[in-house]
């Protein structure tokens, strides 16, 4: 199995069928002796944005700690979670409540809810 | 037994030091095998050096210049098994010194 | 009736993302300067959008991603979104100029300037993506663009001449103003062939939940529907080359391009090509902002669909609510649509190789598309034909805006 093609920016898909996210990044335990293992999988816009500029990333990560959910989303899920790898990437969790979330639940309860029709 | 953590997405694409510091290659994917409960990184797969690699690399990302047939077949992908690679700066990822890329 | 249903989001994916404000103006103005002369520019941008089309269905069907999925998929985040902002940036000056089609429609009807309807059509338009669900959008659309016929209609009522119309199905250099065909042309190009147009179709087929027994309707589909949309533009350039082109009006106002209904029409005309006008656009407001939505949620990995309550899917919702939004206010503000409209059409051409690149490259992957590769006469059509537009356009804008 190769990280780039069958782990990274793969869409994650929670026990319910929700999407949490793609994988934005992957953590590789380092041991002595031993190769390194793949140890978990990281959604989230800060690691999204470090693949492209870490200082910007910083920057993001600390917007989003100051405003709304005042979470920078991040959500870390060990490998062993993860129970298939196919079209989607299943994992043994439940969305709701991680900070995969945190965004989209407070926009909907400060945004959406206040917009006339959102609820029938 | 000491414990680090890599980020491997920021690992792809970086350049390989060779000995002496000179630049061998571009990590370009992390092959990995099972073992027991986990997956592990059994090799590297790296990729020559070169101005429009930088610009795919940077950009696109090497995986459509590889989708090219004929230049597929300029790209050599030389494996780097995977205790050949001092990971100690995850910035600046080394070949151990007895070793060459070029093999 | 399940046929009939995958006809239906052809045809609507048709007159929204085919024939709409771009087709008709730049087919209008195409008709009014040149007569006849850029027929094959029609028949290109048609040949290749049937390709693309296909290409959408059949990668969803297949793959089970939409194109957008798949592209961060095999490509990474980078490229997401390094391509995803000239694409952002197009795709809100195309909604803006949609809106105004419908504004400027109403504008024609009520004699109450454009600049005023631009809110209530965002308003009108947001509406129905918030309370409707995609079969609504898809069918109703469909149903109510079958008006845009009349510019079928008043072509063939003007008696064209079939000899000349055939010749200008064979590529023709310009006899004069070279900077404005050429400009023309990949306008044409760009209005014909809109990314959003994949996205959204590749999203419908997911929503859908196509599988590979659907690849044969696909094709159909692809292939009837953009016809569809072929005939309609063409009957614009037609009616527009036989009223505009002899008298040498050049098009400059929408208003003017109502005249070519009134001529063979009649009165019944003038309301006849303010429907047509406010139904395409209005599809495909809804096309382009529901497509950007459906890139932003699929790039980033977000809930998604229009088949439940807007609070299920809060970051999806909001990215078409803030796309129409934002878009209204340069409208609202006398951006002239006109011109706001080929000028759009002309950015997209140039951002054509953007998506249609790595787009063949998936279509060639057995890893998404299995064994229903692509042929290589598909491949060698789009890689050409978006190639070909977009270094025309790279030469063409720069020039005519310094020029025209």
């Amino acid at each position: 199995m190769n990280l780039t093609r069958d782990i990274l920016d793969q869409q994650v898909v929670d026990r319910t069928g929700q999407r949490l996210g793609k994988v934005d990044g992957v953590i590789l335990e380092l041991r002595d002796g031993e190769p390194p293992r793949v140890a978990a999988i990281e959604i989230g816009p800060v690691t999204l944005t470090r693949r492209i500029h870490p200082r910007l990333a910083e920057w993001l990560g600390g917007w989003l700690r100051r405003h709304g959910p005042r979470t920078d989303g991040t959500l870390r899920i060990p490998w062993s979670k993860v129970r298939a790898i196919g079209v989607d990437l299943r994992v043994d969790l439940v969305a709701d409540g991680t900070p995969a979330r945190a965004w989209e639940d407070w926009l909907r309860e400060h945004v959406i809810r206040r917009i006339p029709g959102s609820r029938q | 037994m000491s414990r680090r953590e890599v980020r491997a997405e920021l690992l792809l694409g970086r350049k390989v030091l060779g000995p002496g510091g000179r630049v061998d290659a571009r990590i370009e994917e992390i092959v990995l095998e099972p073992r027991g409960e986990d997956y592990v990184v059994r090799e590297y797969l790296s990729g020559p050096e070169g101005f429009l690699e930088e610009i795919f690399t940077f950009t696109v990302g090497v995986p459509l210049l590889r989708s090219i047939p004929f230049l597929s077949r300029r790209i050599r992908r030389r494996p780097i098994q995977w205790d050949w690679l001092d990971l100690s700066n995850p910035d600046a990822p080394r070949l151990h010194s007895h070793l060459d890329a070029r093999g | 009736m399940r046929r009939y249903l995958e006809v239906a989001l052809g045809i609507f994916t048709s007159i929204g993302g085919f024939l709409e404000v771009g087709a008709i103006a730049t087919a209008a103005q195409a008709g009014a300067g040149f007569g006849f002369r850029l027929g094959w520019v029609l028949v290109l941008g048609t040949v290749c959008v049937i390709f693309l089309v296909e290409m959408s269905g059949r990668l969803s069907a297949v793959s089970k991603h939409t194109l957008q999925d798949a592209m961060r998929e095999r490509f990474g985040a980078g490229f997401f979104l390094v391509t995803t902002i000239p694409g952002l940036i197009v795709d809100w000056l195309v909604l803006a100029a949609e809106i105004g089609g419908v504004a400027l429609a109403l504008q024609l009807v009520t004699g109450i300037g454009y600049q005023w309807w631009a809110f209530p059509v965002a308003i009108g338009s947001w509406l129905f993506l918030w309370k409707g669900n995609l079969r609504l959008v898809e069918d109703g659309v469909a149903l109510l663009g079958l008006v845009a016929l009349a510019f079928v209609v008043a072509a063939v009522r003007l008696h064209p001449p079939v000899h000349a119309v055939v010749a200008g199905l064979l590529p023709s250099l310009p006899p004069a103003e070279g900077t404005t065909y050429w400009f023309l042309a990949v306008s044409i190009l760009g209005a014909l062939i809109s990314p959003y147009l994949f996205f959204f179709y590749s999203s419908g087929a997911i929503e859908g939940q196509w599988d590979e027994n659907h690849i044969g309707s696909n094709r159909f589909t692809a292939i009837v529907g953009m016809s569809f949309g072929a005939v309609l533009a063409f009957g614009v350039m037609l009616a527009a080359a036989l009223v505009f082109h002899p008298r040498g009006i050049q098009v400059e106002r929408y208003e003017q391009v109502a005249l070519m209904l009134v001529e063979p029409l009649g009165r019944p005309g003038l309301y006849l090509f303010a429907a047509a006008l406010a139904v395409t656009c209005f599809g495909a407001t809804l096309e382009v902002a529901l497509g950007r939505a459906y890139v932003f949620a699929q790039g980033f990995g977000w809930n998604y669909t229009l088949n439940s309550l807007p609070k299920n899917s809060a970051r999806f919702s909001l990215v078409y609510t803030a796309m129409i939004g934002s878009a209204a206010v340069l409208i609202a503000l006398g951006v002239d649509p006109l011109a706001l409209t080929v000028f759009s059409m002309a950015l997209t051409a140039v951002t054509l190789p953007l998506v249609t690149i790595p787009f063949i490259v998936l279509m060639n992957d057995p890893a998404y598309v299995g064994e229903y590769r692509n042929g290589w006469i598909g491949n060698a059509a789009v890689v050409g034909i978006s190639l070909l537009a977009s270094l025309i356009a790279l030469v063409a804008i720069p020039l005519q805006l310094m020029g025209g």
